[in-house]
């Protein structure tokens, strides 16, 4: 091989070399060492608490379902179709809340992904509007109890969890998860007993003016007069 | 007379194409009484398209929990990119918000959502593992919202055929007016950013503080 060749290799090969280091990219951040000793939320509670992220969802979807339901033009119960598309927000809202509450204690660092895993509704017909209120009445129960089921554990996550009491998860689920639960039980027990009394004798006319008031709330009667 | 007999049933058809609600609620009131099955909402090419339609409301409920758990992933104390945590989060809300609408609009037009029907999704269109860097996840981003942009662009053909039996204006206007400029404009820009920040990570000296420096411009522009 001749002195020349090898320069143009040579060359060749720098040229090629450095095409290669312009076209690469410094994509990924370094890692920070950041000490871990303020990580002190314990595994079984973690994982009550991401479980409950996916019951929160499955909730939102079966009051998108309902929304939807009642929105059919054959069904036409606007008032309650309104009412549960922004239950529905409301429990997406929800589900959103316990992850900032994850990441604020540090969590949700791998394994996102497990998180959320395609939510489905429990239904997508309901037979009339108070089918559909007994059914959300008896879907925030389940989701009280699961509620509380995260107090518990946080409360004493047992041997794995060293019997470490997390006093700020516990307080914050009764303070900002279980007394909106209380509440909104609450309202739709009361819905259900007026819905319920309305219908028992007038059906079909019940739970129209029901809906109606729903939908253009106190002053409905009035807002109908003069529309 | 041989005419007249080939004349009468399609008189009849005729009549009851345009008035088969109003026969029906005739029918309702009178001793025999009977079903309104036909009063309903639906014209036009619906029948045709709600499963579409009920496609592409569980597609953007689906788009929703990915740009959800992409906020998620930059908002731990590792990534901490408050820029892109508020980018994703803006984006799944409007996913949220877009896919109730359409479930609106399907009963709108007297149709109903199917919430299992779900064509399957082009492998790319998932997200395996959401540990992913500043640029790769806005790549991705970009990558998911053109699959949603173009996905209307399908249901847009479907009803924008020149047959009458499928054409249907009404969903034409809502895709156009509630969606695709949107989309354009969501494209754009993630492009715009993943160009950017390829141009600014191209220098391995500055990469950490071009990162710190973008996040903090998207948080900006995010308002
Ligand atoms: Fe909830």
């Amino acid at each position: 091989m001749n002195p020349l060749s090898i320069f143009t290799i040579g060359i060749i090969f720098i040229f090629a070399f450095n095409t290669n280091v312009q076209g690469k990219l410094q994509c990924k951040a370094p890692i920070v060492d950041i000490p871990k000793d303020w990580l002190d939320m314990k595994d079984p509670c973690v994982k009550k608490v991401q479980a409950q992220v996916q019951e929160e969802l499955t909730a939102a979807m079966t009051y998108f379902a309902m929304g939807a339901h009642f929105s059919k033009d054959t069904i036409n119960r606007p008032g309650f179709a309104q009412f549960f598309f922004d239950s529905a927000t409301e429990e997406r809202e929800h589900a959103t809340k316990l992850i900032h509450y994850l990441l604020m204690r540090g969590q949700l660092t791998t394994e996102v992904g497990q998180l959320i895993r395609d939510p489905a509704p429990l239904a997508e017909i309901w037979p009339d509007g108070i089918t559909a209120l007994k059914n959300a009445l008896k879907l925030e129960a389940h989701v009280t109890r699961k509620l509380v089921d995260i107090a518990k554990i946080c409360e004493d996550p047992g041997q794995e969890g060293e019997h470490w009491n997390d006093y700020h998860i516990v307080d914050w689920i009764a303070n900002e998860y279980l007394d909106e639960q209380y509440k909104g039980q609450r309202q739709l027990a009361g819905m259900i007993s007026n819905l319920g009394k309305m219908i028992d004798t007038n059906g079909q006319l019940g739970e129209f003016l029901f809906d109606k008031k729903l939908l253009f709330g106190d002053d409905f009667v009035k807002d109908m007069v003069t529309a | 007379m041989k005419l007249a007999l080939l004349v009468v049933p399609f008189i009849f058809a005729q009549a009851f194409a345009v008035e088969h609600c109003y026969s029906e609620v005739v029918g309702a009131c009178s001793p025999v009484g009977g079903g309104v099955e036909n009063c309903n909402a639906k014209y036009g090419a619906i029948n045709e398209i709600h499963k579409e339609l009920s496609n592409y409301a569980n597609l953007l409920i689906n788009k929703n929990w990915q740009f959800l758990l992409l906020h998620t992933h930059f908002s731990n104390y590792e990534a901490n990119r408050p820029g892109l945590t508020k980018l994703y989060k803006k984006y799944a809300d409007k996913l949220w918000e877009d896919s109730i609408k359409v479930a609106k609009y399907i009963t709108k037009r007297g149709g109903v959502t199917d919430f299992s029907y779900k064509k399957v999704a082009p492998a790319e269109t998932n997200i395996e593992n959401y540990e992913l860097t500043e640029i790769a996840s806005l790549g991705k981003g970009l990558d998911l919202w053109k699959y949603v942009a173009n996905e209307v662009f399908h249901v847009h053909a479907e009803v924008g055929r020149r047959r009458e039996t499928v054409h249907d204006a009404e969903t034409l206007s809502f895709l156009e007016n509630e969606f695709v400029h949107d989309h354009s404009e969501i494209v754009r820009k993630l492009s715009g950013y993943t160009n950017d920040l390829k141009s600014l990570l191209s220098n391995p000296n500055d990469s950490n503080l071009a990162l710190w420096f973008f996040d903090n411009y998207v948080a900006k522009a995010a308002e």
